[in-house]
């Protein structure tokens, strides 16, 4: 009751100001003209009663005031009168008052994008229970990080007291048949615990149940929401229909909410998982993700410590895997691993692009203010504080970081619109970026901070203003306006100092970008189409089935006019790894260490589809089947630190211990292939036939005859008409496969790119407004020396040299800056040091170069000026 | 004329308070009664007067509305209102036991 009477009268006093002032001088009115009334009553004569009522009531003006200054909100409407003078000094100063609100809007604009992106990626919560609990389990055997097999994850389960659950789980296509076209389904075969481990609950109908990974009781499928959406009209009964995935029946058990998109968005349904008996005694390896939920009294690191224990125990029982280590993080931070040092560089280049901007924004309203020093001492000398004059500096620069703040905010909701909709391949959680409300309120306090930093100077002139100096002088050569250049000296010293780690940042990448675009990929992408699909067992059962049924899909498409080649191979290049331990004998006779390698399985044409040169021996044939002994294909950098200076044709190694470990002779040597993708290239490769090592999920890559590129309906057309059943997906062509790989390192350089660009300018306006400004006021000192004897060309040197000198010193500065920070670079840098030399003098040798020319044309004014003229000006 | 001390201001406050508590009245009115109560002692200067009626009428004690004068003149009238008639006793009640304190120790003394 109390408030809303004080709120009322706040309201009152901040918008009906002129009703309340109308009615105290109607009340005064009234009051004086009853005293005259009262005085005539007593005898007076009119003129004398009106005096004597005037004198006695005193003056109505101060009054008045006494009663504003008295009302609540006094101050407040004072701040808002300052403000609004503020806006109307922009209005007649547009191109200042457009400069300061371009410069928050970059400086606030980049900062809110940037750091809505990192906060969506890598800030905000997983959506399950208590996410933080949440654990993601990896394995490194030799160096190689790796994904642990079934039986890791029981010896995991069986840790007490460590994990509360262990789930696991890998992704499967499933192949939809029936209800129209084929669909093929991206999904997970998971553990039937990975619900209650994460914390999450069906939307209609159930999640699995435990039991539900035995053989027999598992042909139940969970749906997305997308995909009951999409695909099933969102049909509220769906629970308990029956559809066809990979030929066989599945019961739809049900259907999650729209918030579960794990382990990403693209995901469509879920099934369980069913371990081979094989899998727990480890005779058979798969590999699968490993997640789990911390028990309620283990911490993180208590886990570390319990699975690096375990991790030792497995090593020294087994004799094959002597340096295995397991590796406990938080989900979230196994979420974004390959994203960190890419945001994380992002993010320190703009809080320095924010610097920058504080530090101009302050010198151009510092600027002002000392064009201002009249103004301010004459109204000191008329008695306003020094508290009033700061305060009025002060609130002066909110119009402009008002609207600079508004629209950078503005631009920032349309840069993160843009990307995420045109997202790169590969940032995780891109669906989580958005301006939320804990973005918004993170610009808000940076705004804040760049209100303070931009009122440094202002505020710094008004509180140092002194009305004697400055009608004495002029202001111009006053001790307090030397420091005040000074200070404004230093601040572009400053901009130079954080422009110059952006600058030797872009460089680096922009190098980087051209290393990476050179590198040889080991095969030639033009005219090649891909395509992906999955076999179905349940029609083709056994090896050489399968390996009989991709022979007869590569016949029907090459047949297709215009495809001059046609191969299977279970991985395409740039689209991960796969890696396994072979045993190669050498001269020293057979290793008892074994090598990683990458290995590929391909049909017989695969090489010549991709143009993989053939450098010794022979590709494979149709011949190297079952049926005929293990032969493989290896590339020159197997050749070359194996066997090396001797031909490796016929030499043998021992396949992976899980397949047999059978000898294996090497029958062809190839060119080295960037398998994995372009920048990383971690180990060599071994080929195997497709009769040989047959694999269940397999890509089509097409080389075109000719120009048109590949005719991709007509493809899916022939691999139909062998099996009207079989679905195809992800088709792409190589170079887009290429590009997609390289959009993540082209969009940070773009973005380093155009930081360091806008810092540069930024860099440039604040050098040459300093030294425009110096110029201005040493016009006499300029006059005396061209008096003197000094020459137009010393002038000019002398100008430049102060614009210049400025760049030298913040260069050196931003060299220290740059080298203490060179490791944020050194996981993005491809081909160069993350402390290149050539990047950093050039950045240094760029911005003094933008600092002389930034200086040569107020240098050119100061050259120009009369003597005569200037000294006469006096 | 000896001009009158002024009045310090929470004393004004609660004389004024006082004067409305029974009528309601308009400032000149206020001032008049307050110089007619105190045999022309206290003299209500209107520079006090009314910034001490728009600080009353702020705090919620008294509000005001306009109305016709006994001359017939538009006039802004003051009365208590509820939280206003509290507070006066509560004045009232402090204000005699610290005069009766003050008149106790100036005898005594």
């Amino acid at each position: 009751m109390r408030i809303i009477h004080q709120l009322l009268m706040l309201w009152r006093s901040l918008f009906r100001s002129e009703r309340i002032d109308a009615d105290l001088a109607d009340e005064m009115r009234f009051h004086v003209e009853r005293e005259i009334e009262a005085n005539v009553a007593r005898g007076m004569s009119p003129a004398a009663a009106r005096r004597e009522a005037r004198l006695r009531f005193g003056s109505v003006d101060t009054m008045q005031e006494q009663s504003r200054d008295d009302r609540p909100g006094a101050s407040m409407r004072q701040v808002l009168r300052d403000i609004w003078f503020g806006v109307r000094l922009l209005g007649k100063s547009p191109v200042f008052g457009l400069t300061g609100v371009a410069i928050v809007a970059l400086g606030i604009g980049t900062a809110t994008a940037i750091f809505s992106v990192v906060h969506g990626v890598m800030l905000r919560p997983l959506p399950f229970r208590e996410p933080d609990r949440l654990v993601s389990v990896w394995l490194t055997r030799h160096g190689v990080r790796n994904l642990p097999a079934a039986a890791d994850a029981m010896d995991l389960r069986r840790l007490r007291g460590v994990f509360d659950d262990v789930a696991l789980f890998e992704n499967v296509n499933l192949n939809l048949v029936g209800d129209g076209e084929p669909q093929r389904l991206e999904g997970v075969s998971a553990s039937p615990n990975l619900f209650s481990v994460l914390g999450v609950s069906a939307a209609l109908g159930r999640t699995f149940a435990r039991d539900e990974d035995q053989p027999g009781r598992e042909h139940v499928v969970l749906l997305s929401d997308a995909l009951w959406r999409g695909r099933f009209n969102a049909d509220a009964t769906i629970v308990g229909r029956v559809i066809r995935l990979n030929g066989s029946p599945h019961t739809i058990v049900g259907v999650m909410p729209p918030s579960f998109q794990y382990p990403s968005s693209t995901y469509q349904a879920w099934v369980p998982l069913v371990l081979e008996p094989g899998e727990l005694t480890r005779q058979v390896t798969d590999n699968y993700r490993v997640v789990a939920r911390l028990a309620p009294s283990a911490t993180l690191s208590r886990s570390r410590q319990e699975v690096a224990a375990l991790a030792a125990r497995l090593a020294t029982s087994n004799t094959t895997d002597t340096e295995l280590s397991m590796t406990v993080d938080s989900m979230l931070d196994d979420a974004v691993r390959d994203v960190r040092p890419v945001l994380a560089l992002l993010l320190a280049a703009v809080a320095f692009l924010l610097l920058i901007a504080c530090v101009n924004l302050s010198n151009l309203f510092g600027a002002r203010a000392t064009a201002r020093s009249g103004e301010f001492a004459l109204r000191l000398a008329l008695g306003a504080s020094r508290a009033r004059l700061m305060a009025q500096a002060i609130a002066e620069t909110v119009p402009v970081l008002a609207l600079g703040g508004a629209v950078g905010v503005a631009m920032a909701e349309w840069a993160v619109r843009a990307f995420v909709a045109n997202a790169p391949a590969g940032l995780p959680r891109v669906e989580n970026i958005s301006l939320s409300a804990p973005v918004v309120a993170f610009s808000l306090a940076l705004l804040v901070i760049t209100g303070f930093a931009a009122s440094i100077a202002p505020a710094a002139h008004a509180w140092a203003s002194d009305f004697t100096t400055i009608m004495k002088d002029g202001g111009r050569s006053s001790t307090s306006g030397r420091g005040r250049a000074t200070a404004r000296r230093i601040g572009v010293a400053a901009q130079v100092a954080f422009a110059l780690p952006l600058l030797a940042g872009a460089s680096l990448l922009l190098k980087s970008a051209l290393n990476v675009a050179r590198v040889d990929p080991g095969f030639k992408p033009d005219g090649v189409a891909t395509l992906a699909l999955e076999v179905s067992r349940s029609k083709h059962v056994s090896d050489p089935e399968v390996a009989d049924y991709y022979g007869r899909l590569i016949e029907a498409v090459r047949a297709v006019p215009g495809v001059a080649s046609a191969s299977l191979t279970n991985r395409i290049p740039l689209s991960g790894e796969q890696t396994n331990q072979v045993h190669f004998e050498t001269a020293a006779g057979a290793a008892d260490e074994p090598t990683n390698v990458e290995t590929r399985t391909v049909t017989p044409d695969y090489f010549a589809t991709l143009g993989i040169r053939l450098l010794a021996g022979r590709g494979f044939t149709d011949h190297d089947d079952a049926n005929a002994p293990p032969v493989a294909i290896i590339d020159e950098r197997v050749a070359r630190t194996m066997w090396p200076g001797e031909t490796a044709i016929g030499k043998r190694f021992r396949e992976p211990e899980w397949r047999g470990g059978r000898w294996t002779t090497v029958i062809g040597v190839v060119a080295h292939v960037r398998a994995v993708g372009l920048e990383v290239d971690p180990l060599p490769q071994v080929y195997w036939s497709y009769r040989q090592w047959t694999q269940d999920r397999m890509v089509l890559a097409v080389r075109s005859a000719a120009e048109p590129g590949v005719p991709i309906a007509s493809v899916a057309n022939a691999i139909r008409s062998v099996d009207p059943e079989q679905s195809v997906y992800n088709v792409r062509t190589m170079t887009a496969i290429i590009d997609r790989s390289l959009a993540q390192r082209q969009l940070t350089t773009l973005l380093m790119a155009s930081f360091g660009g806008v810092a540069l300018l930024l860099a440039a306006v604040g050098i040459y407004g300093v030294v425009a400004y110096g110029v201005t006021q040493r016009l006499r000192e300029f006059g005396i020396r061209v008096a003197l004897g000094a020459t137009g060309r010393d002038v000019t040197r002398l100008v430049i040299w102060n614009g210049t000198s400025m760049a030298v010193a913040g260069s050196i500065i931003g060299l220290v800056l740059a080298i203490a920070l060179s490791g944020v670079m050194s996981n993005l840098v491809y081909g160069v040091a993350p402390r290149d030399l050539a990047s950093l003098l050039g950045s240094a040798a760029l911005l003094m170069s933008v600092a002389a020319i930034a200086s040569y044309i107020p240098a050119r004014r100061a050259a120009a000026a009369d003597p005569g003229v200037t000294l006469r000006a006096e | 004329m000896t001009r009158p001390a002024d009045l310090v201001q929470g004393t004004l406050d609660l004389l004024i308070m006082r004067t409305i508590a029974t009528e309601q009245l308009h400032g000149w009115a206020i001032a008049q009664r307050i110089q007619l109560l105190s045999s022309d002692v206290l003299r209500v200067n209107q520079g006090s007067l009314y910034p001490a009626l728009q600080r009353l009428e702020r705090q919620g004690w008294i509000t005001a509305d306009w109305g016709v004068s006994e001359n017939n003149r538009r006039a802004r009238f003051y009365r208590l209102t509820a939280p206003g008639r509290r507070r006066l006793e509560k004045e009232r009640a402090d204000w005699e036991r610290l005069s009766a304190a003050i008149s106790l120790v100036m005898r005594l003394a």
